[in-house]
């Protein structure tokens, strides 16, 4: 589709960029099944190509109002519609320009910007979110199930403590190091039987993606350029790659080179840091996993593929792949490519939205009556546990001997 | 194109906006210009408009209340689907509402015995066989958008596929529609009963672009999954080779499940999309599908790879497994959109061909395409002569618009010039308005506006798309300016030769004659239905019966074109010779049926359910209607979208509508093995059984039970008619028994004679009443000889979901079909006055209010 674009756009890098991406949409409507906002309201505009069409208008006419914004915010940024666009639609860039134009263009209310930067602070630094994780745990027994369900148990068994001759950086995220810190510690132990040991840099903290998807692009690199030159000594020192554990961290940290290529000085090193980003099943793929001697005997599992992995990495298989070479049993799934809902913050911006999701992907996934079911995100993985009956764990805990996440959660 | 100029008075915006919102919630109407803007195109992006405002309904109720909101204000109303289509069909008009129903999207029932769904207009075509699998079972046309497109928007534009060939277009898959006129009135269609009494409505809706109702509900046919399938791939050197290759595939026989054909440019843009290993290096590839029994995709396979490296294949291929079939078809069904990555934005065409002139056609287009400056990339049902030339431009430059549109129109007029049509499965909408004309002339174009104004007299349905309105040539001058600019060559080609005989001529004159000085003809050939299906009718004899012989046959093109009073036998005689038949097999009557008297009456044989009716084979006519002009519909091609199906809607009609002076009908080669399988029990026994038999991908052609037998008639390739009967079991009769024949002429003793003989058309499923004596078409056609009382036999048949015929004998003079519900009765009466409004061709032989 070809954009006129508006005069107050005309030079703008942004502008040109956003016509450039628009023009590789040929409004067939092929994104419009796959798209969870779509099926659930059936409203053009809250279609991926209602809201390139949104975008259109916006670039056109130099101005957009709440009515774009509305729809622009239910987006779920899952970029499924990516996956089944034929003409090669990078949907998820246009859109973050996208919001960018419109949080300027159609400013929020008072409260509702406030409650969006409290959140963002809340939820990208981890130790601001640490005390309540650590509260609820304590508080779990007194509560009802439903609700104990939904918090996370804390870090279990031992770190490794030697050193091994190849290193990898490890991303310990924001939330994750908050809610799910079993996540990472066994991440930790399973490398290790492999001569891997995980590093951190202390300095570097949440990946970005919250702000950059929120719209609050400078925030959201600002987060970017500390990390790259937190890492950088590790990667200077021969890290071999840089691991996330949450696949929605990964999809961020591949996309730095992209999005810092235009700050001289840090294009270069953000784009050897993108270069060097893996997800952890993308290591263990490598990897030779007959010397883990994983324990398989946990029943069927149902395997939750998060958006960021297949439709944002573009790896939709690489999971399934590892499990199934692993040894467990996969029980079978429905609707594999929607999304839970979860979506980052858009769980709690978007409460009933994201609650009609989240029901609707946990009946997909226990179609079979799973044992568990196993993600790669941590956002997902909190989300699917509101709504699933069964446990929920991030799928390193099931390649890791230390056990416990096999047993079954009341 | 947003003529701004022409936007109503906020105050009629603002009054249809109040009560939308009152009837279906402020959040589902949409009428600021910010919100209605995506809304403003479908897939053909270069026509869009601001409607007034959007609908969002989520059920057929407040659908309804739409269209009363609208009737009441007079304002226009365009449905949407999923906004797929190609030719501008549901672009907005700024004077009225957009209808979207992509909020309709449930499927209401799978009925794996009866092998039908009840699906929601919004439903996606592919969620239906998605629905529908777990019963081994699908839905068969699948247009290449089917991923997105919903089924209301296939029924409006009568879609295809790339599966059509074998298994057929929108129009002969669909059991039955809810449609609600402009009024609002909530008229059904067809049903669980194979076709309907009086003229085929379904049909005729079926295809009409949303301009004489909206369909809320619509019920599928669906088939069993073939147990196994195959895709070739064959690669050419040129274009011209792999188009020959079309042809010789045709003639040899073989009616592969699909048959496709990429070029180069369309090739490359595929696979830079989903990598399905399609050969980039050659000029053409064909992709071509067998399906089957394991053995029948063998044998077919086989014979399929010989034939294609006999033609000169530089490279062939077959798919392995499941998944490497899927994913060469996901290249060829996403190939419009991934034409995209080469250019900002494409055209795509539409028009169909005979397929022998397939590599003169392409030819013509790669010097069009020189002549022009712009790229076209080719992708082609090859196996209907289906052409999709996609035309690659940048909207942002003007005077490209204009070159491609213009481009576009010469391929158009070249599609028409060699013998076909200007659209095959698009639609018309408001993009080919323009090319109408030269497709068809001013006589048929009035008969179309009289068909509208029968359902819509206020043109309130989708105005300014699918028909040019003549006497409202202000519509035109309405349209917004980018179709308005002179297109160099989209004048009005000359219309196709139509060597209208004298006997044409002299017919069409006495029923002018007629129409003139009021009085009333009996059209009348073989004579063989006189006292048969319909009422007595007491008029003047119009006789047609020297109206015979073959007009045209073309066995390559799997193409016949006969006059009407051409006998049945002398048809299928002609057709046998070439190793070709009539797959509807209708009744011979001993010689005396005619062809057209038989789509008239729309008369079938046994093998009706899974072979269809003449209905489903005409693809083309000549008419007298009853002003004694000369008229001509559909053509002689495999697909024909543009106009409303007035072939189609013949059957049933008995000549009430018109003379049918010729027709052209597709046919197909005849089958390589037959079988019958006999089995002794009862009707209850034999009728579970059919209906089981019926669900299994078997080559069942035929399911009757009659004199304590149930008879299973397979019909296919040796293997797999080989297969299910060492599968069934069963007596295995002669082949020379001719149970079938006296079954389809209605000469076995049961039926036989002079007494009453009542029809039932029923679902097929329908619990066994009045202990029929011959249950046919697996159970959907049931007999009953003999003196019953008649309100009997009407609610045993609305019971059943069907309708009762007293076929023969009884009072002839009083209604002999069940009646149909007002709202039916009310469109077939309208239908009539606009096709004779003098009531002069057979009064009274359909019902007796027809006429009034």
């Amino acid at each position: 589709m070809y954009v006129e674009l508006h005069q107050r756009f005309a030079g703008t890098p942004e502008g040109i960029l956003a016509s450039d991406l628009t023009s590789a949409c040929v409004h067939c409507g092929f994104c419009l099944e796959t798209c969870p906002t779509y099926l659930d309201t059936r409203d053009e505009r809250d279609s991926p190509r209602g809201r390139i069409y949104l975008i259109k208008q916006l670039l056109e006419s130099g101005t957009a109002g709440a009515t774009t914004r509305t729809h622009l915010d239910r987006c779920l940024t899952c970029r499924n519609c990516e996956t089944s666009c034929p003409s090669g639609m990078r949907y998820g860039e246009l859109l973050d320009i996208g919001r960018g134009l419109v949080e300027r263009e159609a400013p929020r209310g008072g409260a509702a910007r406030s409650l969006r930067w409290a959140l963002r602070q809340l939820l990208s630094r981890g130790a601001l979110l640490a005390p309540f994780m650590a509260l609820a745990r304590l508080a779990r027994p007194l509560l009802p199930a439903a609700l104990a369900r939904r918090i996370p148990p804390g870090a279990r068994g031992p770190l490794p403590t030697r050193a091994q001759s190849r290193r990898m950086l490890l991303l310990e995220g924001c939330v994750q190091r908050a809610a799910t810190p079993a996540t990472n510690g066994a991440a930790r132990r399973v490398l290790d039987r492999l001569g891997i040991t995980l590093v951190t840099a202390p300095a570097a903290r949440c990946c970005g993606a919250l702000d950059y998807h929120l719209a609050a692009h400078d925030a959201g690199l600002d987060h970017a350029r500390r990390n790259i030159d937190a890492w950088w000594p590790h990667i200077e020192a021969g890290a071999e790659a840089i691991v996330s554990s949450a696949s929605g961290c990964g999809v961020m940290i591949e996309d730095y080179g992209r999005l810092l290529a235009g700050d001289r000085a840090y294009a270069d090193k953000a784009r050897r840091v993108s270069a060097l980003a893996r997800d952890l099943a993308d290591v263990l793929a490598a990897e030779d996993l007959e010397a883990l001697q994983v324990d398989t005997a946990v029943g069927p599992v149902a395997l939750h593929t998060p958006c960021t992995l297949q439709h944002g990495q573009k790896k939709p298989q690489l999971l399934e792949g590892l499990l199934l070479r692993a040894g467990f049993t996969l029980a079978p799934t429905r609707d594999d490519h929607l999304c839970c809902g979860s979506a980052g913050s858009y769980s709690l911006l978007q409460r009933q939205r994201a609650r009609r999701l989240g029901q609707r992907k946990a009946a997909a996934l226990c179609t079979d009556a799973p044992q568990l079911i196993a993600s790669a995100n941590i956002g997902c993985q909190l989300h699917l546990a509101a709504h699933a009956g069964v446990p929920v764990v991030h799928w390193i805990e099931l390649l890791d001997n230390s056990g416990e996440a096999r047993q079954p959660r009341a | 194109m947003n003529d701004t100029a022409q936007r109503p008075e906020p105050g009629a915006a603002a009054a249809v906006v109040a009560r939308l919102r009152r009837e279906l919630g402020a959040e589902r109407v949409i009428h600021e210009a910010e919100g209605l803007r995506p809304y403003e195109c479908d897939a053909l992006t270069i026509y869009r408009d601001l409607p007034l405002a959007v609908a969002l309904p989520r059920d057929a109720a407040q659908v309804r209340s739409v269209l009363r909101v609208c009737h009441e204000l007079d304002l226009p109303v365009v449905a949407r689907g999923a906004g797929t289509g190609l030719c501008a069909g549901s672009m907005p008009h700024p004077e009225g509402v957009l209808l979207n129903l992509a909020g309709l999207d449930r499927v209401l029932e799978v009925d794996p015995l009866a092998r039908s769904a009840r699906v929601q207009p919004g439903v996606s075509n592919l969620a239906i066989s998605a629905a529908a699998a777990p019963h081994g079972l699908y839905y068969a046309p699948d247009p290449s958008s089917q991923v997105a497109c919903s089924i209301g928007g296939n029924v409006a534009s009568n879609s295809g596929g790339v599966h059509c060939l074998k298994y057929g277009l929108t129009v002969h898959n669909v059991l039955g529609v809810t449609l609600l006129t402009v009024e609002g009135e909530e008229v059904r269609l067809g049903g669980a009963a194979l076709d309907s009494p009086g003229c085929d409505l379904m049909a005729l809706v079926t295809g009409s672009e949303g301009l004489l109702g909206v369909v809320t509900e619509v019920s599928v046919r669906l088939l069993p999954s073939p147990p196994c399938a195959q895709v070739l791939l064959a690669g050419f050197d040129s274009v011209r080779a792999a188009g020959e290759a079309v042809g010789a595939i045709i003639a040899a026989g073989i009616v592969p499940a699909g048959l496709e054909m990429m070029d180069s440019l369309a090739i490359q843009a595929a696979e830079d999309y989903c990598a399905a290993g399609y050969p980039r290096d050659a000029a053409a590839i064909l992709l071509c599908e067998v399906d089957g029994t394991a053995q029948e995709v063998e044998q077919h396979g086989a014979q399929l790879a010989a034939l294609l490296r006999e033609q000169g294949a530089s490279s062939l291929r077959v798919s392995g497994d499941e998944q490497e079939r899927q994913l060469l078809w996901r290249g060829r069904k996403s190939a419009f959109p991934a034409v995209g990555r080469l250019a900002p934005d494409y055209y795509c065409m539409d028009g169909t061909i005979p397929r022998g002139r397939v590599a003169d056609v392409l030819e013509d287009i790669a010097r069009l395409s020189a002549e022009f400056g712009l790229r076209v990339a080719n992708v082609f049902h090859a196996g209907d002569g289906n052409l999709h030339p996609l035309i690659l431009f940048d909207a942002g430059d003007p005077q490209q618009v204009q070159r491609a549109e213009a481009f576009g129109a010469r391929i158009l007029e070249l599609s028409v010039r060699v013998g076909g049509c200007i659209t095959g499965e698009h639609g018309v909408g408001v993009e080919k308005l323009r090319s109408m004309p030269g497709q068809f002339g001013e006589r048929e174009l009035r008969q179309f506006e009289e068909i509208k104004a029968a359902f819509d007299p206020r043109l309130n349905l989708n105005p300014g798309k699918g028909i040019p309105i003549l006497k409202r040539c202000q519509e035109y001058r309405a349209l917004p300016a980018r179709h308005r600019h002179e297109q160099p060559g989209a004048a009005p080609v000359a219309p196709p030769p139509r060597a209208v005989e004298d006997a044409v001529a002299e017919l069409a004159a006495r029923v002018a004659a007629a129409h003139d000085e009021g009085r009333c003809l009996y059209i009348r050939a073989g004579d063989s239905k006189r006292d048969l299906l319909g009422r007595r009718c007491d008029a003047a004899p119009l006789d047609v019966s020297a109206h015979r012989g073959v007009i045209d046959y073309a066995p390559g093109e799997m193409v016949i074109t006969v006059r009407a009073a051409t006998p049945v036998q002398e048809v299928i005689d002609v057709l046998a010779a070439e190793g070709q038949g009539l797959a509807c097999d209708p009744p011979r009557s001993a010689g005396r049926a005619t062809i057209g008297g038989s789509l008239a009456c729309n008369l079938s044989g046994p093998a009706r359910p899974w072979s269809g009716s003449l209905r489903d084979a005409v693809l083309g006519l000549g008419l007298i209607n009853g002003r004694g002009e000369v008229l001509r519909f559909g053509g002689r091609v495999m697909k024909n979208v543009a106009g409303y199906d007035v072939s189609r809607l013949q059957a049933g009609a008995m000549g009430t509508l018109g003379v049918i002076t010729d027709l052209s009908l597709k046919v197909m080669p005849l089958a390589q093995q037959r079988l019958t399988l006999a089995y002794e029990m009862d009707a209850a026994q034999a009728l579970a059984t059919m209906q089981r038999r019926a669900c299994e991908p078997a080559p069942l052609d035929g399911a009757c039970w009659f004199d304590g037998r149930l008879l299973l008639r397979l019909s296919g390739a040796d293997s797999a008619v080989q297969a299910a009967r060492r599968a069934w079991g069963g007596e295995a009769l002669e082949n020379n028994d001719d149970r079938w024949a006296r079954l389809r002429d209605l000469t076995l003793p049961q039926l036989c004679g002079e007494g009453p003989l009542w029809r039932l058309g029923v679902g097929a499923t329908a619990a066994l009443e009045h202990a029929p004596a011959v249950i046919d078409w697996g159970g959907a056609q049931r007999w009953f000889p003999g003196e019953r009382e008649a309100a009997a036999m009407h609610d045993s048949a609305r019971r059943g979901g069907g309708h009762a015929c007293l076929l023969r004998g009884g009072d002839r003079a009083g209604e002999v079909l069940s009646a149909p519900a007002a709202g039916v009765r009310r469109l077939q009466r309208a239908l009539k006055r606009a096709f004779d409004p003098r009531g002069v061709l057979n009064p009274g032989r359909l019902y007796g209010w027809l006429e009034d």
